[in-house]
C-alpha cells in the first residue's frame, strides 16, 4: 500500500506534477538528441577521414614515422611480408600501397609545399572513397599521363583549373632532386578542408618512371567495419616484425582520435548538468510536496509509522517521478532522432565551417543504445539523490508540532 | 477491580522559553480498563500536553508512565514509534485521515504497519467501518466525506490496530451537535462493546457531559477527579 500512496501522492498536486515530469523528460530528451547529434557529426567525420584520407590502419618504415624522408622506404621483401600478413587476416578488406612525398607544387601564379600521394588507382579505389569526392575530371580512369589529381580549394589558392599545368619538385631516395610537369586530371574536395589543401594524387606509375624505381612509403589498410579497430590493428601489430610499423587511425590522427575518445566524457558531462538542474527541480517540488504534509507526515509518525517507512515513501514519490518522465523521455528521445535519422539536420549556412571540422553540411543522427542505459541509471541515481533532502526534512518533523500544522 | 491500563506518577513538562512554562506539573494518575475518561480544562491548562506525553508523542522533563508494564519516558524514539502501533489508538481534532485513501484503506493502513495478512486488514477494517456507521462508505476518500463521517474514520482507524486505549484531541471540537452525539455513542458503544479506553481532552460539554470519569485539569495540575 506504500507504493498506492507514494503514487497517489504525485497525483495530489497534478498540474505541479506535471510540470516536473515534463521537465525531466523533456531534459531527457534533450540530451538524447544532443548524444545522437554529437555521434553523428562525429561518426561521419571519423569515417568520412577513414574513407577518404586515414584508412583503417597504415603501415610505414620506422624511420619514415620519425622523419618522412623519401628514403625511409618499405622493402620489397617487407612489403611481400607485410601482403602475406594482411591477405591472412579476415577483417582486412583491402591494402593500397603509395609514395609519399614531401614536394612543392608551382603554378604560374605560385609556388606552396604539398605532399605528394603516388598512387595505384585501382589499389586506391579499393582501399578509399577519394574517387567519391571527385568534382571535376576524374580519379586516373582515364589513364591520362602525368596526370595530376589537385583538390578544389588547392586549385584557387594556385589559380588552377582542369588542364592547366602545374610543376612538382621533389626529392627521390637517392637526394635527387626532380621537377616535372603534370597536368591538373581531377578535382576534389573532400570534408576535411585541413587535407585539400595540402595533399594531391599522382600515379605510381608516373613517379617510378621519373625516379627510376618503386618507392613505397605507406600501406594503407582498410577493414571491413570501423568497430574495434584498436583491437584489429593489435593483431596485425602482434605479426608484424620489425622495422615495419602499424598505426592505427587513431595514432594516425591523434585529434580525430582524440575528439572520439572525448566525444563519450563530454557527452556524460552534459547529461551530468541536465540531471543536476533535474536534481534542483525534483528537490523542490518534493521539498514542497513535504512541507505541504506536514500534518499528514507527523500523523503517520504518531499512529506509528517509522521512519524507514517514512523515508521509503518519500524516496518511492521521487522514484516514481523518474520511473513515469525517464521512459517518456527516453521513448521522446529515440522518436525525435530516428526521425531526424531520415531528415538530417541542415546547416548549409554554416557549412564552410563545419567543412573546417570535417564534417558535412547535413547532419545525421545516430541511435546509441549504451547511453539509454546511462540515462536510465542517472535519471534513477538523480531521483534517489533528489529524495534524500526532502525526506530527511520529513524525518526531522515532530510529530506534536506537525499535527498542529506548526 | 479494572487492571491499571495507564499508572502517571509525578510528571513535569516545562517548556523551555523566555518564560518557562510549566504545562504539566506534578500529575499523579491512574486510568484503569475500560474508563471512559475526559481531561477537561481551559485552553493553556496542559491537557493536551498530558494526553501527548500519554501517547509518547512528547517526553515529560520528569516523572513516569508505565502502560502495560513499560515505562514509555526510557523508550528512544524508534521504540516509542512501535510502541504507540501497537498499543495506542489517536483521534486528532482534524481528522488527519491521508486524503489519497478510502475510507477502508485509511483504516487498514495502520494494520499494513503492523504487518497483518490483506484478508485480516480488509476483514477487520469493514468490520470498523460498520460499527462506525459507514458501511456503503468503505470506497470513499476523505474529501467525499462530510466532518463526523471523516472522523468517524479517525475513530476506526483508532481502533484498527487494536490499541489498549485511545486517546482523543478535541475529537469534536470541528464537528456539529449531530456529528458529536453520533460520534458519542459509537465510542461509547465500543467501549462498551470491547471495554476500550477511551481518554478525551475537551472543553466540550457534550462530551464531558458523557464521560464516565471527569479530571479536571488547571496550571498543569489535576484540580477535580469524579467518576460517575
Amino acid at each position: 500500500m506504500i507504493f498506492k500512496v507514494a503514487w497517489r501522492n504525485i497525483w495530489r498536486s497534478r498540474i505541479r506534477s506535471i510540470i516536473v515530469l515534463s521537465s525531466i523528460a523533456i531534459g531527457i530528451w534533450a540530451g538524447l538528441v544532443i548524444i545522437g547529434f554529437s555521434f553523428g557529426m562525429n561518426n561521419e567525420r571519423t569515417s568520412a577521414a577513414i574513407g577518404a584520407t586515414l584508412g583503417h590502419s597504415q603501415a610505414h618504415h620506422r624511420a619514415f614515422i620519425e622523419d618522412p624522408q623519401p628514403n625511409a622506404m618499405l622493402s620489397e621483401a617487407i612489403i611481400k611480408e607485410l601482403e602475406t600478413t594482411l591477405d591472412a587476416q579476415n577483417f582486412v578488406t583491402g591494402y593500397a600501397k603509395r609514395t609519399v612525398l614531401q614536394g612543392m607544387v608551382a603554378s604560374p601564379k605560385k609556388t606552396r609545399a604539398t605532399r605528394i600521394i603516388g598512387v595505384n588507382a585501382e589499389a586506391e579505389r579499393k582501399v578509399t572513397t577519394i574517387p567519391n569526392y571527385m568534382v571535376e575530371g576524374d580519379f586516373f580512369e582515364s589513364k591520362t599521363r602525368k596526370g595530376v589529381v589537385i583538390s578544389e580549394k588547392l586549385a584557387q589558392k594556385m589559380g588552377l583549373s582542369m588542364r592547366k599545368k602545374l610543376v612538382l619538385t621533389f626529392q627521390d631516395h637517392r637526394g635527387i632532386i626532380h621537377k616535372a610537369t603534370f597536368r591538373v586530371s581531377g578535382m576534389y574536395r573532400t570534408l576535411n578542408s585541413a587535407w585539400d589543401e595540402l595533399n594531391l594524387y599522382v600515379q605510381q606509375d608516373d613517379i617510378e618512371k621519373i625516379v627510376g624505381g618503386s618507392l613505397i612509403h605507406e600501406v594503407l589498410i582498410s577493414y571491413d567495419k570501423s568497430e574495434d579497430t584498436e583491437q584489429k590493428t593489435k593483431a596485425i601489430v602482434s605479426q608484424i616484425k620489425e622495422p615495419t610499423v602499424i598505426t592505427s587511425w587513431k595514432e594516425n590522427s591523434p585529434e580525430l582520435g582524440f575528439a572520439d575518445d572525448m566525444m563519450g566524457i563530454m557527452l556524460v558531462l552534459v547529461l551530468g548538468i541536465i540531471m543536476l538542474a533535474l536534481l534542483f527541480g525534483i528537490i523542490n517540488n518534493m521539498l514542497m510536496a513535504v512541507l505541504e504534509r506536514r500534518r499528514e507526515l507527523g500523523m503517520l509518525m504518531a499512529v506509528g509509522m517509522n521512519k524507514r517507512k517514512v523515508f521509503l515513501m518519500i524516496l518511492l514519490e521521487t522514484l516514481m517521478l523518474g520511473f513515469v518522465a525517464g521512459p517518456t523521455g527516453i521513448v521522446l528521445g529515440d522518436v525525435t532522432v530516428r526521425a531526424m535519422m531520415r531528415i538530417g539536420l541542415d546547416l548549409s549556412t554554416k557549412k564552410d565551417g563545419l567543412a573546417e571540422l570535417g564534417v558535412g553540411s547535413v547532419i545525421y543522427p545516430e541511435i546509441v543504445p549504451e547511453y539509454y542505459l546511462i540515462i536510465a541509471i542517472m535519471v534513477v541515481t538523480t531521483a534517489l539523490i533528489a529524495a534524500l533532502f526532502p525526506a530527511y526534512k520529513a524525518l526531522k518533523l515532530n510529530p506534536v508540532t506537525a499535527i498542529r500544522g506548526n | 477491580m479494572s487492571k491499571a491500563v495507564i499508572e502517571v506518577k509525578g510528571l513535569h513538562k516545562i517548556y523551555e522559553g523566555a518564560v518557562p512554562v510549566k504545562a504539566v506539573n506534578g500529575i499523579d494518575l491512574v486510568i484503569s480498563e475500560g474508563e471512559f475518561t475526559a481531561l477537561k480544562g481551559p485552553s493553556g491548562c496542559g491537557k493536551t500536553t498530558l494526553l501527548n506525553l500519554l501517547g509518547g508523542l512528547d517526553q515529560p522533563n520528569s516523572g513516569s508512565i508505565i502502560i502495560d508494564d513499560t515505562d514509555i519516558t526510557g523508550l528512544s524514539d524508534n521504540e516509542l514509534i512501535d510502541f504507540r502501533l501497537h498499543h495506542i489508538g489517536f483521534v486528532f481534532q482534524a481528522y488527519n485521515l491521508i486524503p489519497v485513501l478510502s475510507a477502508t484503506e485509511n483504516v487498514s493502513f495502520i494494520m499494513l504497519l503492523q504487518n497483518r495478512s490483506k484478508d485480516e486488514r480488509m476483514e477487520r477494517a469493514h468490520q470498523l467501518l460498520e460499527a462506525v456507521g459507514l458501511a456503503g462508505k468503505e470506497d470513499k476518500r476523505p474529501g467525499e466525506l462530510s466532518g463526523g463521517q471523516q472522523q468517524r474514520v479517525a475513530v476506526a482507524r483508532a481502533l484498527a490496530s487494536k490499541p489498549k486505549f485511545v486517546l482523543a484531541d478535541e475529537p469534536t471540537a470541528n464537528l456539529d451537535s449531530e456529528s458529536t452525539s453520533k460520534l458519542l455513542e459509537i465510542m461509547l458503544q465500543l467501549n462498551k462493546q470491547e471495554n476500550m479506553t477511551f481518554i478525551f481532552a475537551t472543553h466540550d460539554n457534550r462530551v464531558i457531559a458523557k464521560a464516565k470519569r471527569v479530571v479536571g485539569i488547571s496550571d498543569g495540575r489535576i484540580v477535580s477527579d469524579t467518576s460517575k
